[in-house]
């Protein structure tokens, strides 16, 4: 997991807390590479979760044209 | 000419582009396509249908002609011992398909299909909680994490209730309940630790895993074409009754219905396009693997959902004169702070005793007890700590003595065993900057992108945590009353866990 790990700082992440690139907020990672920390648990029901979150925030953002 | 370029592009415009299929890609293709929007899923593998494309999910022992073992001429061209069974050689991966380099030992778990390892994974699917969430942060490794347990928590339910979950209300802190259905019952052997630990410990608590399986299934599963779980345990063959969520039995075929989907196999993506002007990404560029043409796709929002490794792959490989290292790699943190989980410790043991009990059927499930280390405080002279899975069973044998009728009697006649526990730890790695995988400077695939390097390594807090896991399931097992009890140390490369 991790790689294009999720943060507040673009200087020290790469994907800001909607799953978008800090630097081409068009793209979107929410697979297992987002992940800052692994926890124990099996990650997939997680990884599902951010997907569903970041794409209906991709709809809203659509919407108000910011993408 | 012009015109023609101007049409070939408006044909390969849709409005989202979701690269990969599996569990997360397939959320992505559902969500786009309830919402009306036409979207591209690209698969770097082949096509795998619900049902007639799993060749092996009805047949019986008998009718795989060496018993489920594949032949040394059959395994020829694969050096990965994944899948290596009649029943699901269909799910092992060629060599050929993807070299890549091994600067340290790494077990690369890849689902190259449609369906990706949502068809392959072991389904088990607990809920983060804040104890997860904030560890960065409390224990000055990695950097915070942007969101909070209630950020996420309308979206596991949302996911929940479309994937179906069993399982049980455990109501603990560190493991937050989830929307279930019933969940598996632990067998009596199960049952005595949990009451054990709970006497012993008070903070350790043996639980059903929860899993996505159906065992009540409501009108939004039968709306998905799916059925009961019938504990049949052949799961990683594909499941004929879509009792178990995956791509291909759930999200995939839900948003096909809507019209809006557009699935395409045989689709290796090389990179995502960047146009300087619009500061942003327009597009992909897919080698289809059968003709090896490279052809641009474009949309307005593209999804990263290749897999781990794959996706830092992508984004590695897509330069511009913007991006010179590669698509939002500015720091050049890309590919580093790779973690996966630590599965080295396993600990089995038998229990002399419930000689008047058996089981029937089989779990799809196990039990799982949720990390109890260093949850609340920090308690030991490791960061972070374990869950462990558990199983407990009891076999039949048959003496294989004789010949003629008293063979035959020995093998009709079969006995139960002894009790057998076996456990598993699945621990947190911590994510340091040395753990990465890059782009090989000079090796190439097939496909002419380069070959991915794996540098990724245990460090000392990963072998304090095995050392611990086996003390621990040592005076566990010895509360309860377990006899010859063993742990080991797998000392395995990293990525067993297919994370």
């Amino acid at each position: 997991m991790g790689g294009v790990r999720m943060g507040k700082n673009p200087s020290t992440s790469l994907l800001n807390e909607w799953n978008q690139l800090h630097a081409c907020k068009n793209v979107f990672v929410t697979d297992g590479a987002c992940m800052t920390s692994t926890g124990t648990q099996n990650p997939t029901l997680t990884f599902m979760a951010l997907t569903a979150r970041a794409a209906n925030h991709a709809m809203d953002e659509w919407k108000k044209l910011n993408l | 000419m012009a015109n023609l370029n101007i049409d070939l592009v408006k044909k390969n415009t849709y409005d989202v582009i979701v690269i990969g299929s599996g569990a997360s890609g397939g959320w992505a293709a559902k969500e786009f396509c309830d919402k009306g929007l036409q979207t591209l899923v690209l698969e770097r593998g082949r096509q795998v249908r619900h049902v007639e494309d799993y060749p092996t999910a009805s047949k019986a022992p008998w009718e795989f002609e060496h018993r489920g073992t594949v032949s040394l001429a059959d395994k020829k061209g694969f050096s990965s011992g994944s899948f290596m069974r009649e029943e699901t050689k269909h799910w092992a991966l060629p060599d050929d398909e993807q070299p890549v380099v091994y600067e340290k030992p790494f077990r690369w778990t890849r689902g190259y299909h449609v369906g990706g390892k949502s068809l392959l994974w072991a389904r088990q699917t607990q809920r983060w909680s804040d104890y997860d969430f904030e560890g960065p942060a409390r224990d000055g490794f990695a950097v915070d994490w942007p969101i909070r347990y209630k950020d996420i928590e309308p979206w596991y339910d949302h996911v929940e209730k479309f994937a179906g979950i069993a399982g049980f209300n455990d109501n603990l802190a560190e493991l937050p309940n989830s929307l279930v259905q019933p969940g598996f019952e632990l067998n009596c052997l199960e049952q005595h630790l949990r009451e054990t630990l709970k006497k012993e410990y008070g903070n350790r608590w043996v639980i059903s895993g929860r899993c996505a399986h159906l065992t009540d299934p409501q009108e939004i599963h039968f709306q998905q074409g799916r059925g009961r779980c019938l504990s049949q345990r052949q799961c990683e063959r594909g499941c004929n009754y879509g009792a178990y969520f995956s791509s291909n039995s759930s999200t995939l075929p839900w948003a096909a219905k809507t019209g809006k989907l557009t699935l395409r196999p045989h689709s290796v993506v090389h990179s995502i396009i960047y146009d300087a002007k619009k500061k942003k990404a327009i597009g992909v560029n897919v080698i289809d693997a059968i003709s090896r043409d490279m052809i641009p796709f474009y949309a307005k929002v593209i999804f990263v959902n290749a897999s781990t490794i794959n996706t830092n792959a992508i984004l590695l490989n897509s330069k511009s004169s913007r991006f010179p290292q590669g698509l939002g790699n500015d720091t050049g943190l890309l590919g580093k702070y790779i973690a996966w989980h630590n599965y080295r410790g396993t600990a089995n043991a038998s229990f002399d005793g419930f000689k008047d009990k058996k089981t029937a059927g089989g779990n799809p499930s196990n039990a799982y007890i949720p990390r109890f280390r260093n949850v609340f405080r920090q308690e030991t002279d490791f960061l972070r700590g374990y869950a462990v899975g558990v199983g407990g069973g009891r076999g039949q044998f048959a003496q294989q003595g004789g010949i003629g009728d008293t063979l035959r009697e020995n093998l009709l006649n079969r006995q139960w065993g002894n009790w057998n526990i076996s456990a598993w730890m699945m621990g947190e790695t911590v994510p340091t900057e040395q753990n990465h995988i890059r782009l090989h400077e000079s090796l190439q695939d097939k496909y002419g992108i380069p070959q991915i390097v794996f540098s990724c390594d245990w460090t000392e807090n990963d072998v304090k945590m095995v050392k611990d896991f086996r003390e621990q399931m040592q005076e566990m097992f010895e509360k309860a009353g377990f006899q010859q009890i063993r742990t080991a140390d797998s000392k395995s490369a990293p990525g067993a866990d297919i994370h």
